[in-house]
């Protein structure tokens, strides 16, 4: 029978992926439903009043949050309901295009490179087994995911959510990640490798979203032609249509049916767009050991450079209208006292989260020296005639280098954000200031980082408890009202607010910068004198 | 003067000691073999020659330096196949090789494109799509196109097809008839017999025997030079009934 010689063990494969699956799935749905449902209770004590609401839309409104969030249709009538789904929609339906893309693909794609695919094709298994029973995970995990967002919104008894809104909501968000499921799919089938089914979804995903904003503010055809858009034109909670629904299903039907059949006429290991032949030589850059470490944190630099500059853009774009912003400013800032500039409170702030943000990308680049330690690809680099303070300083300077570009980054984003918007622009001078103020604090945390790659490389991870304490205190802070030592606990406590009128004293300023240069220095050394682990 | 002399040497990770008291010498011009059972300590030995791992006691001089400290001296004058060929998926191979001839040294061009050609390596696939026997070979042109004295070979062969496991013995015995000396851990003993000039066997981190092959084949005559290696395979208990037999 041809369901015999195709699909036969996808039944028992659906238990195994689930059984190796379990654990990351379950951490999505709890994520996003979590997400999904704090919002909306957020939003509804923040906005308690029409007042309130009416001032949002106000702000909502303008081309730059068109562009970034979605257009909403009912923003002379800015409800919770509308405002849920008009600030959250697009992102949770991203979320969940992500969770698909990158499960969809580890078990197509990245199982067949590493051969486990071949393991299951000797067995009596179908040809179309392995992604059949991907696919059906996938269908229920999208489902339920949906499921619960509806049930759990209706149940807040929030009044604009209602049962119909709340399931309509929770579908949208299934639909696209059902999308999303069958692109993974079929470029699983087309490229040769999972990294390259991964770019290939992503570039998909990045598409859709551009074309959403660009369709937003100038073309409802074009908004329509993207998944993130057609999910938009729910309207969950306000107009409550369907048709989009069945839209996406639709496409993501066909994708599937796609998926089978190129799965069906290719070998195994075999894609239909042949991986390109790369450089057979060198560049003269490369044969360097920073060189190379510059290569391998290529494109992640990249990207994170344009994130936090889109960052600093998105928070510089709501500048212009901090008076309809002021209850949530009046939250992070932890109360602005009467006759501060609100704005000024609010960039001050910004100054700080910038500065702890900045760090992500550079822990990265510095806990990666450990990471190619730990896939031993180290070895042979020491093997040459390389000592171990070359292959430390190739990480620890560019990260140095780009801590700066990187603030710099986020406060050019800012500040041209906020010239676009505000009637009286900040001064460049004047933030630059501001932030360059926490620059010891962040060579503090690089110091942390170096100095656990030295000292104790097995814990090198710990550096991120550290910063994300750092975050906690310097985003809640201000919000739960926390004692002021406790932000003198990190780093960035010491830093002058010079948004906030305080002169900048050099004391404070220098003493971080000894400990950072204490640390890295210590950090350095010992790493010198230490064996690979 | 020797190549590698290692005094006295121990090696301990935490409570285990993976190399008990080495004490070894490899004479410059030779093929020396390196042989014993998985977990032995071979690849502990070899990188803690290399500097790699820092020796808990005892000496080990390479080319007349000290193997820690002096590493990046040395390190000028090795090639090194290491028995794991960890890879960055996504520089090509021809990339890797180049590489890693660059930060050994000066790079032999003609030596690379010839060698290249012999293993029937395509340098421009991505490292993430090959092989493991082509990954293998990465690491081998790599080392072999490098005009190093002391050539570290740990495990060179494995996932290679005969047809270019022959290819790597013929470099090999060019290496030799060159002058070059060349350390060769292996688990395939015909391989051992056939290159090496003389062979030390290591079992628990302890040097249980060190011969020079033409010896031990002679000492071997019809019993067979396999059955010499692998008494020392088993375990010690298995051994002795092996001998009252
Ligand atoms: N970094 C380490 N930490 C702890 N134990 C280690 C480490 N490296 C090696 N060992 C242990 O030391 C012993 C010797 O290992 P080694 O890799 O040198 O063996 P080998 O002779 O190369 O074996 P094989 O033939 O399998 O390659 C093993 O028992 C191994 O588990
Ligand atoms: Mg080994």
């Amino acid at each position: 029978m041809i369901f015999e010689r195709l699909a036969k063990g996808s039944g028992l494969l659906v238990k195994f992926v689930f059984r190796r699956e379990w654990l990351a799935l379950a951490i999505w749905t709890v994520g996003l439903l979590g997400f999904a449902v704090a919002v909306p209770v957020a939003f509804n004590q923040m906005y308690d009043t029409e007042e309130a609401r009416q001032g949002m839309a106000v702000a909502m409104g303008n081309p730059a949050m068109v562009a970034m969030v979605g257009d909403s249709t009912a923003l002379d009538d800015y409800t919770v309901g509308a405002m849920n789904v008009h600030m959250m929609l697009v992102f949770m339906a991203i979320a969940i295009a992500v969770m698909n893309i990158f499960f969809v693909v580890k078990y197509t794609r990245r199982d067949e490179e590493l051969g486990r695919e071949e393991v299951l094709r000797s067995l009596p298994v179908g040809h179309l087994a392995g992604l059949s029973a991907v696919l059906i995970v996938a269908l229920v995990v999208n489902l339920v995911i949906g499921a619960l967002i509806g049930v759990g919104l209706s149940v807040l008894g929030i009044e604009s959510i209602d049962w119909a809104g709340s399931i309509l909501y929770g579908m949208g968000i299934a639909a696209v990640g059902l999308v999303f499921a069958g692109v993974a799919a079929v470029a699983a089938q087309l490229c040769q490798t999972a990294r390259g089914a991964i770019g290939m979804s992503m570039i998909f995903l990045i598409g859709s979203y551009l074309m959403r904003a660009a369709g937003d503010m100038n073309s409802e055809v074009l908004a329509r032609m993207s998944p993130l858009g057609l999910v938009l034109r729910t309207e969950a909670a306000v107009g409550n249509y369907w048709w989009p629904i069945w839209v996406l299903l639709g496409i993501a039907a066909v994708l599937v049916v796609k998926a089978f059949w190129l799965n069906a006429i290719r070998d195994m290991d075999q894609g239909f767009i042949p991986a390109k032949p790369g450089r057979a030589r060198a560049s003269g850059l490369l044969v360097r050991p920073i060189g190379l470490s510059l290569r391998l944190m290529r494109w992640m630099m990249i990207a994170w450079l344009v994130g936090l500059m889109l960052l600093g853009a998105s928070y510089g774009s709501v500048l212009g209208d901090t008076e309809s912003f002021a209850d949530t400013i009046a939250q992070m800032t932890g109360g602005v006292a009467e006759g501060e500039d609100v704005a000024r409170a609010f960039v001050s702030v910004l100054m700080l989260i910038m500065a702890v943000f900045a760090c992500v990308p550079c822990l990265i680049m510095l806990l990666k020296v450990r990471g190619e330690e730990k896939r031993g690809r180290l070895e042979m680099i020491l093997a040459g005639a390389v000592s171990r303070g070359k292959v430390i300083r190739s990480y620890l300077v560019p990260t140095l280098v780009f801590s700066f570009v990187s603030v710099m980054m986020a406060i050019v984003g800012l500040w041209g954000a906020g010239m676009a918007t505000m009637e009286e622009p900040i001064v460049f001078g004047e933030i630059f200031r501001a932030v360059m103020v926490y620059m010891p604090a962040i060579w503090v945390m690089i110091g942390i980082g170096i100095l656990l790659v030295g000292v104790a490389p097995k814990k090198a991870g710990f550096a991120w408890i550290f910063l994300l304490f750092a975050f906690f205190v310097s985003y809640f802070g201000g919000m739960m009202g926390l004692p002021e030592w406790t932000s003198r606990l990190t780093p960035f406590g010491w830093a002058p607010e010079v948004m906030m009128g305080e002169s900048v004293s050099f004391l404070p300023l220098m003493v971080t910068a000894v400990v950072a240069v204490g640390l890295i220095t210590v950090g350095v050394l010992t790493y010198r004198r230490r064996e690979m682990v | 003067m020797s190549a590698i002399k290692i005094k006295d040497l121990t090696k301990r990770f935490g409570k285990f000691t993976a190399l008990d008291g080495v004490n070894l010498e490899v004479e410059k011009g030779e093929v020396f073999g390196f042989i014993g059972p998985n977990g032995a300590g071979k690849t502990t030995t070899i990188r803690t020659i290399l500097g790699i791992y820092r020796a808990t006691s005892g000496d080990v001089k390479v080319l007349g330096g000290d193997a820690w400290k002096d590493a990046v001296e040395i390190h000028k004058k090795i090639a090194y196949v290491p028995g794991d060929v960890n890879l960055w998926s996504n520089l090509t191979g021809g990339e890797v090789i180049d590489l890693f001839m660059k930060l050994r040294g000066a790079a032999n061009e003609k030596r690379r494109e010839e060698l290249v050609k012999r293993f029937e390596l395509d340098v421009t696939k991505k490292c993430g799509t090959y092989s493991k026997g082509n990954r293998q070979k990465v690491a081998l042109v790599a080392a072999l196109a490098s005009d190093a004295d002391l050539y570290i070979l740990d495990e060179p062969t494995s996932g290679l097809d005969p047809l270019m496991e022959q290819v790597f013995r013929d470099e090999v015995m060019k290496l030799k008839e060159a002058g070059k000396t060349v350390f060769l851990s292996s688990h395939i003993l015909q391989e051992v017999a056939l290159l090496c000039d003389r062979v030390g066997i290591i079992k628990e981190g302890k040097i249980v025997q060190v011969g020079v092959m033409e010896d031990m084949k002679r000492l071997a005559k019809d019993k067979g030079l396999e059955e010499i290696f692998m008494k020392h395979y088993k375990k010690d208990g298995e051994e002795n009934t092996g001998a009252e037999e």
